[in-house]
């Protein structure tokens, strides 16, 4: 019988809601049990966590997945014995001979947590017992470090049973994926996009993804990247998909009708146009994208101000004020840097003026987004239909 | 749908599919096996062989071995030559069959390039200077008719160019884009030792190449096995490809039966627009190749696969430099302008109305491109 811990992060600040977070997050723990072990699986609420017990014995895929779901503090794979010293003593000493291995010396500690009142020991009192044990056993090789040693054994004592561990795997932490609403993604197939992404679905935003597709002036390679970074990005959500909207046309139109110093600026404000109308479809509230303030002239605050002021939902860019170094940083945790990095056509550069505005002239950007919406409107309907679907899996 | 890139691969002719499904359905026994419906099999392939050699009147002095692919030929001949100490003589032009596997398995001191001249023709002098350096020389390898700009090579003043300096040297021709393109005659084969070929260029199966080549007790195996091809290329044989290959061969058209006049077709598209650019030597064989100085090819033949016509562009951008060619580098055009390169290739069922239609859609295309033109 394997046992999995799971912490939860922040649903201890959600007071009266912290139930409806709960049982969200408890939902989608099943989920990817149910996708991932062969065998059965039960959960169970205790205080605070969640416990997972199943008899499957490739549990490693499982706290790969939850590491990734939002929500979760960390994943710890656990044993469960007898309310008995010795053995509970005997198994802490198996788990230390694991991590010894040929180690000639190693720091250790035990960590004792009860939430049974009725224990005939206390906290400290069975840490200091448990531990003299197991270094009876081990003698020379081990010592006691109390303040971050190589190795931790954690003992919960529950009413009926203890738990044990000594491995502790990290998740995002953050709120479940959409307790806190849902939002359409833009991605690109630079680093910025993805980072984005992640950040928001630590935040419990579920996302639908979107990627402009300017074909035929650029080929598949770079729709393949982008999918294969959805693909990452779908196992810090919880089944989500991306939408390949062909945009040729939609450029195309655009480049012919305005200054060549918006083309670049319009083309943005068309993907926002666009993805409010899909956000009226799939019922999304936000648009996220990876804009960083003053990157590239799309990004100055006039710019922003122009896409802005003709968007009906908000615009969340995460990373408004966030370094490089550190969106590059980022996205080599998430594991989207190799990905990004991928050289491809990118269109917006081969359409881009040699000087592209900066600031965006308001009175012509009325004028030009109000002749244009008139020119799109069906063609922006039309490209809806004739985007392609493609369902993420999280696990 | 207008099809050019016959030089990548040439549509395979009809009645040679019927005739190869049913030799798939009734000649499949091995035809390797001992038993008499195995020795048919046995028998139908020698004929082939035979047609083939004949067809190039190369059966009293060459023999003939099947592959699976004209690259692999290649390799089968330039490998021999990895005991020896001897140069070998190749160009960067060359398909990349014969120059990356030179440059993959022969060091660097035995490896000597010729170059080519800014139209893509051999450069006669530099040729002459390199067999002349050169000593001793093993093997040279001359392409007949280069696959991506068409130019083609004058084989008799080469032949004869190495054999006034090297008369020993194995001389190996890679006829794969040659055989039913060119003008010279297959008289000349006779001087050469060996010779490269392909079925889907001349319009039979892909899945089947072949050397033609003298006789050579010394020549190592290719691929161990059962013995098959004189113990030079195990594996079984496929019949239905042999077949197809030999029709093909039999059926070939020959330049004169092209249908459109190569110069009209460039000149035509350079009435569109000035910044189509053909710099190489237009010789009889069917392919076209230029720069288009605006965009990089690859937008260019997107432009035209929605319109369901198909040419060639190397640019593929995940390379770091777009379209980057050893070729272009060789004949001497900067980096920069690589990524415009783009190749044409038709074959005889092109006519004269297909190349005015091709001609309007691309005027089309030059249309929806032109704003983007820096």
């Amino acid at each position: 019988m394997h046992i999995i811990l799971v912490n939860v992060d922040e649903l201890w600040l959600k007071g009266k809601n912290r139930k409806m977070y709960f049982n969200t997050l408890k939902k989608q723990v099943g989920n990817i049990c149910q996708q991932l072990t062969k065998v059965s699986f039960r959960l169970k609420n205790e205080n605070q966590r969640i416990v997972i017990k199943t008899e499957d014995e490739n549990i490693d895929g499982i706290i790969s997945s939850l590491t990734r779901l939002p929500g979760i503090y960390s994943v710890q794979p656990a044993f469960e014995i007898e309310l008995d010293k010795e053995k509970i003593s005997q198994k802490c000493i198996e788990l230390v001979d694991e991590e010894l291995a040929d180690k000639t010396k190693m720091s250790f500690k035990v960590e004792t947590k009860r939430i049974n009142k009725t224990f005939p020991y206390r906290s400290m009192d069975f840490s200091r017992e448990v531990g003299a044990d197991i270094w009876t056993h081990f003698q020379d090789r081990l010592f006691v470090r109390l303040k971050e040693p190589e190795l931790t054994i954690n003992i919960k004592i529950n009413y009926k049973s203890a738990f044990i561990n000594s491995k502790t795997f990290y998740g995002v932490g953050g709120l479940p994926v959409g307790t806190s609403g849902h939002g359409i993604t833009m991605l690109s197939g630079g680093f910025d996009s993805p980072v984005a992404s992640y950040q928001m679905s630590t935040r419990g935003l579920f996302q639908t993804f979107v990627f402009f597709h300017a074909y035929p002036y650029v080929g598949d390679e770079v729709k393949d990247k982008i999918i294969e970074l959805a693909k990452v990005l779908g196992t810090y959500q919880h089944g989500s998909n991306l939408y390949v909207v062909p945009f040729g046309d939609i450029q195309n139109i655009i480049a012919q009708n305005c200054d060549e110093k918006y083309r670049t600026l319009l083309f943005r404000w068309a993907m926002v146009k666009f993805s409010n109308l899909l956000a009226s479809k799939i019922d999304a509230k936000a648009i996220v994208t990876g804009d960083s303030l003053g990157q590239v002239s799309s990004q100055t605050l006039e710019n922003m101000m122009a896409i802005d002021s003709q968007t009906d939902i908000p615009i969340l860019r995460p990373l408004v004020g966030t370094h490089k170094k550190d969106i590059i940083l980022t996205s080599k945790k998430i594991g989207t840097h190799d990905i990004s990095i991928i050289p491809h056509d990118d269109a917006c550069s081969m359409f881009a003026p040699a000087h592209p505005v900066i600031r965006a002239n308001m009175k012509y950007w009325s004028e030009v987004t109000a002749q244009l919406s008139e020119k799109l409107n069906d063609v922006l309907t039309e490209t809806l239909e004739k985007s392609d679907k493609i369902y993420l899996p999280y696990c | 749908m207008i099809y050019l890139d016959c030089a990548a691969s040439n549509p395979i002719r009809e009645n040679i599919v019927a005739q190869m499904s049913n030799a798939f359905l009734n000649d499949f026994a091995n035809p390797h096996a001992a038993h008499r419906f195995g020795k048919e099999c046995g028998k139908k392939i020698q004929k082939v062989r035979d047609s083939i050699l004949n067809f190039f009147d190369l059966k009293n002095s060459h023999q003939l071995m099947f592959t699976g692919s004209a690259s692999e030929a290649n390799n089968f001949i330039i490998k021999q030559y990895l005991k020896t100490s001897g140069s070998i003589l190749y160009c960067r032009g060359d398909h990349p069959s014969v120059y990356q596997v030179i440059d993959s398995i022969y060091p660097e001191e035995r490896r000597a390039q010729f170059s080519l001249n800014q139209q893509g023709l051999l450069d006669q002098k530099n040729f002459e200077e390199k067999l002349n350096e050169i000593y001793p020389l093993d093997l040279v390898c001359l392409t007949w008719v280069n696959n991506q700009i068409g130019t083609e090579l004058d084989l008799d003043y080469a032949i004869q160019t190495i054999k006034k300096f090297h008369p020993k040297a194995w001389i190996h021709v890679d006829g794969v884009q040659a055989i039913g393109k060119s003008d010279q005659h297959y008289s000349i084969l006779k001087k050469i030792d060996s010779l490269t070929i392909s079925a889907h260029k001349i319009r039979g199966p892909k899945g089947i190449g072949a050397v033609l080549f003298r006789d050579n007790s010394l020549f190592e195996p290719l691929v161990y096995g059962g013995g098959q091809e004189f113990k030079l290329r195990s594996g079984t044989l496929s019949y239905p490809l042999i077949l197809g290959f030999g029709m093909a061969i039999e059926q070939i058209s020959s330049v004169q039966e092209l249908s459109i006049n190569k110069n009209e077709l460039i000149q035509k598209i350079k009435d569109i627009s000035d910044r189509f650019e053909f710099p190489f030597y237009n010789g009889c064989s069917p392919i076209v190749a230029g720069f288009f100085h605006g965009v990089s090819s690859d937008i260019l033949m997107r432009h035209l696969e929605t319109k369901d016509i198909f040419i060639s562009s190397s640019s593929a951008c995940s390379s770091k430099i777009k379209g980057k060619s050893d070729l272009l580098e060789l004949i001497g055009f900067d980096q920069s302008i690589h990524k415009f390169f783009f190749r044409l290739s038709y074959n005889e069922d092109f006519k004269k109305e297909d190349m005015a239609l091709f001609i309007e859609k691309l005027n089309d295309v030059y249309n929806e491109l032109k704003f983007l033109l820096k």
